[in-house]
């Protein structure tokens, strides 16, 4: 039994030295933080991410600025951590999902010739730049949905592609592959998004789509926070960092081509905080909030629509957001 | 010509992956392209050959001499786990992009049937120590050759059209029963 | 003994125009003239609205060498410089807008009269270059830099293009039968470029009148040489291989094993251009096909639109895809409202039943298609890599030695439309390596 003890010891001993040596004689030079990051991971290699395992996709985040967090198991004190210690902003770890701006399938943007060929919207492309007389739009033969490696696209029956964004990572393949650049990479937590990329002459939209954005600009009048820019001749776009959610463009657009997801979140003033200074009421784009000078303000959850602007401009911190 | 044919007995007839059904794992994981499967086969090699060497040294002046044979599983685990770690620090070094191709497997070879049964296999037909050598080696170019194949036919299977039913792991596996069946064809090639 | 790999035999269908004589049309009220009507450097529009033309008179400035100048089809006005669809490539592009004045007068001092054998190379060479000739077979590369090879490239051979392999064209076949002495001095305008003394005039054996003629006809220094039929004859490494055996290498040109090949239509532009100083405005063009009512051969302006051509021709009678060439290689119109250009060899209407018209299947590697490759590539795996978008592959597949000739998708039992994956192929290839350009 000593012996035996013995024996196996002395060769797990000598393993361990060589280990040792070969260990510093085959060093591999590597950023430690990435190391860090590696470590901070899931760890489950299960590619949801788009790279080839956790130390490929850690790579990506230490050496590229600009890439998102694409891991969607990961926690949000982790991503805090990650930020940290990368001396990154919340913003460019944001988990973003696909958006497809088209809302116009063959009900809605008429084509101008029968297509035969490969069912793949870039090979359309080369044909005349595409079956559909709008330009800009989704020629529906998707793409998009052959290249998602997670099954998050799919043609909807009015033959336009569709996200999930319980199963979209924000990997980007499908904007690569949209020959039109119709796809954008937005925010998961909830967005309003303009369905249209045209930058057609708003007089020729009646008969290229009925759904295509006309330039009217009434949705950059609205909006309470100037997301939205209306160059002109382009199509109106959202700026994602300035939207708020309030979701009053959508209300006034004539041709209903702005898309949104709200997020179930609506504010409440808290009684103690309070100091009736009555801000919340003058900002408030729907008259939700009511109260008296100097006495605790309250609430109506029903029309509060959650935009957040209160709670951007009280000077007590008295105002928190809650999920209805 | 004895030697010759261990080495044809043990790449070919007895094909490890094909005939002993051992190793499957790397088999079906690393046959994804032929230039991860010629990486693992390489690696294989290499701890198989060194392996069988070691194990069977090992064996013979210090397992036998105490009489320790019983020791044999937990010993020849030991070195072999010893080997693919000094393995996978070379491929680390030498080869970033083989490393992370491999992936997981690498340290996987550790826990590989066909590893740890040629190193038993060496002991049970008894040979001596050129010839546990050369059916290791031979064994592990057969694992290497039904590797490299398998992982072209999958290469090319990418290319087909098949029906979702069997899209990915079945149809491998129906590949690989197939090219199983083929290498049957060696059977009795030695006697 | 085969005269080139692969290739095949699609129905001929020259009986709709092959003995139809060559029909002037008539001159119109407009014309539209895309600027771009060569491979190779754009041209820049030297017109604007209100300017008065005159026939033969340029209209654009070349940018560059390999480059060559749009002419004025007839006298008029510009209406303007505006964005036309382009047959070629169906997206919109400039074009000049003229209106003609119905006088038809050509530029000061057109037609010339001058003696093209006593010009040297040069003299010849700024001809053709100012007479705006390009590639009539529809290549529309320009004659002038193809008649210039480089320093270190020795030419030993002619080749005149009279093959005129696809189905339903007949414009060379006219051409050869009834003004053969344009093609033939054209060909010996083009000896004395090259410093040639003899040239090769081939002809496939389907149009045994043209062959006589020319056998009439031609010098002794012009070899008339009839060929079997097999598409793509006509295809210029093709008919290198059949008339020399000699094989361009892949990826190089015909003066890389010194020979030069010319289509005959550009040939008699050469001879209008060089003893007359007439740039290229017009061109013999056959109008077939069983979705037109009146198919003829027509002498047509370079300008002309679409819709008046098939007017012409009797207007459309269940027409299902009109194609701007031939069947194997032409490119299919969406509109009407398109202009013929120099390169327009055919306008080809085919009904419903002759497009066959269809989805495909997957691949069920039957190997036809490898067969028919004349290039000797394996069509049915570029066609599973473009389904996938596996561009890299392809490349070391010799993506980039397909010619598109059609002759696999034309054998394809599952009807795959796989010159087009090609071409999504070189597509994806081309803007990946553009962007490894910019260092993306």
């Amino acid at each position: 039994m000593l012996i035996a003890t013995l024996v196996v010891g002395a060769i797990g001993a000598v393993c361990a030295l060589i280990l040792g040596i070969s260990l510093v004689t085959f060093a591999v030079k590597m950023d430690a933080r990435e190391k860090e990051v590696v470590e901070m991971l899931p760890g489950a290699n299960c590619g949801a991410c788009g790279f080839a395992g956790c130390a490929a996709l850690a790579h990506e985040i230490t050496v590229n600025p600009e890439a998102p967090m694409a891991c969607p198991a990961v926690k949000e004190d982790t991503i805090k951590a990650i930020a940290a210690l990368l001396e990154r902003d919340m913003g460019s770890l944001e988990p973003a999902v696909a958006c497809v701006r088209c809302k116009g399938g063959p009900q809605e943007a008429p084509s101008r010739y029968e297509y035969v060929g490969p069912r793949d919207c870039r090979s359309a492309q080369l044909v005349a730049g595409g079956p559909k007389v709008c330009q800009y739009g989704c020629l529906g033969m998707g793409s998009c949905v052959t290249v998602c490696l997670f099954d998050a696209m799919a043609m909807g029956e009015d033959g336009l592609p569709h996200v999930n964004i319980d199963t979209c990572t924000g990997c980007g393949k499908c904007v690569e592959a949209c020959p039109r650049g119709i796809i954008a990479l937005v925010p998961k937590t909830g967005t309003y998004c303009v369905s249209c990329i045209s930058e057609d002459a708003p007089k020729d939209m009646k008969k290229i789509c009925s759904v295509g954005c006309i330039k009217c600009g009434i949705c950059a009048d609205v909006c309470p926070f100037e997301a939205i820019t209306a160059e002109k001749g382009k199509a109106a776009l959202i700026d994602q960092d300035r939207c708020r959610k309030c979701g009053l463009c959508t209300g006034v657009c004539p041709v209903s081509v702005i898309t949104g997801r709200t997020v179930p979140e609506k504010a409440r003033i808290i009684p103690g905080a309070c100091i009736g200074c009555g801000i919340c009421e003058q900002v408030c784009p729907t008259e939700a909030v009511s109260g008296r000078a100097k006495e605790p303000y309250s609430v109506d959850p029903g029309t509060c629509i959650g935009c957040g602007l209160c709670l951007a401009k009280c000077p007590a911190d008295a105002i928190e957001r809650y999920n209805a | 010509m004895h030697y010759i044919l261990l080495i044809i007995s043990a790449a070919l007839v007895n094909n490890f992956v094909l005939s002993r059904f051992l190793g499957i794992c790397p088999f079906i994981g690393v046959s994804k392209s032929t230039d991860t499967a010629i990486g693992m086969s390489m690696a294989v090699v290499f701890v198989i050959a060194l392996a069988s060497l070691v194990t069977w040294l090992l064996n013979h002046y210090i397992l036998v001499a105490f009489g320790l044979e019983y020791l044999q599983t937990i010993v020849f685990i030991l070195v072999i786990a010893f080997l693919v770690q000094l393995v996978e620090m070379i491929i680390q070094k030498v080869s970033m992009p083989l490393y992370q191709a491999l992936g997981i497997y690498l340290p996987l070879i550790t826990t590989n049937c066909a590893v740890l049964g040629v190193a038993l296999l060496n002991i049970n037909l008894k040979y001596d120590l050129l010839e546990s050598v050369i059916f290791g080696t031979g064994s592990a170019v057969g694992f290497g050759l039904a590797l490299t194949i398998f992982a072209g036919m999958r290469e090319e299977l990418e290319l087909s059209s098949i029906p979702k039913v069997f899209q990915g792991t079945p149809i491998a596996l129906i590949t690989a029963g197939i090219l199983s069946l083929a290498f049957m064809g060696f059977s009795g090639l030695v006697k | 003994m085969s005269p080139f790999k692969g290739g095949v035999h699609p129905p001929e269908e020259k009986a709709l125009v092959r003995d139809r004589a060559i029909e002037d049309f008539p001159l119109g009220a407009r014309y539209s003239v895309p600027v771009q009507q060569h491979l190779g450097a754009p041209a820049r529009a030297i017109v604007k609205a209100g300017d008065a033309v005159r026939k033969g008179q340029a209209l654009s400035e070349p940018q560059g060498y390999v480059s060559v100048p749009v002419h004025a089809p007839t006298s008029g006005t510009v209406k303007g410089v505006a964005k036309v669809v382009h047959p070629v490539t169906g997206l919109l592009s400039p074009g000049v807008i003229i209106e003609a004045d119905g006088k038809d007068e050509w530029a000061e001092g057109l037609p010339l009269r001058r003696d093209p054998f006593a010009m040297d190379k040069g003299e010849l060479l700024e001809a053709i270059r100012g007479a705006g000739i390009v590639g009539m077979g529809g290549a529309t590369f320009p004659t002038h830099v193809k008649l210039n090879p480089p320093e270190g490239k020795t030419i030993g051979t002619l080749i005149i293009n009279g093959v005129e392999c696809e189905p339903y064209l007949s414009s060379d076949h006219r051409l050869m039968v009834e003004e053969p002495e344009r093609v033939l001095k054209g060909i010996q305008v083009a000896m004395r470029v090259l410093g040639l003394d003899r040239a090769v005039l081939a002809i496939e054996a389907n149009k045994p009148d043209a062959i006589r003629v020319m056998r009439e006809k031609a010098p002794g220094e012009i070899t008339v040489s009839p060929l079997s039929v097999k598409y793509p004859q006509g295809s210029e490494k093709q008919l290198i291989k059949a008339l020399t055996g000699r094989e361009v290498p892949s990826g190089g040109l015909p003066m890389d094993v010194g020979t030069v090949v010319q289509n005959c239509g550009t040939c008699a532009a050469i001879w209008d251009a060089c003893s007359a100083g007439v740039p290229l405005i017009e061109r013999i063009t056959s109008v077939t096909g069983r979705g037109v009512r009146n198919p003829k051969n027509i002498r047509v302006r370079v300008g002309t639109l679409l819709r008046d051509v098939i007017d012409f021709c009797g207007g459309l009678d269940g027409a299902a895809k009109i194609i701007f060439g031939g069947p194997m290689m032409g490119i299919a119109q969406f509109t009407q409202d398109i202009p013929v250009m120099k390169g327009t060899s055919g306008i080809l209407v085919l009904t419903e039943k002759d497009a066959d018209i269809g989805g495909y299947s997957p691949c069920i590697s039957c190997g036809r298609c490898v067969e028919a490759c004349p290039m000797g590539l394996i069509p049915s795996t570029l066609s599973r890599l473009g389904e996938r978008d596996l561009w890299q592959a392809a490349r070391k597949s010799g993506l980039t030695d397909c010619m598109e000739c059609g002759c696999c998708t034309y054998v394809c039992p599952a009807r795959r439309p796989i010159v087009h994956f090609i071409r999504h192929l070189k597509a994806l290839s081309r803007s990946a390596g553009s962007k490894q350009a910019k260092g993306a």
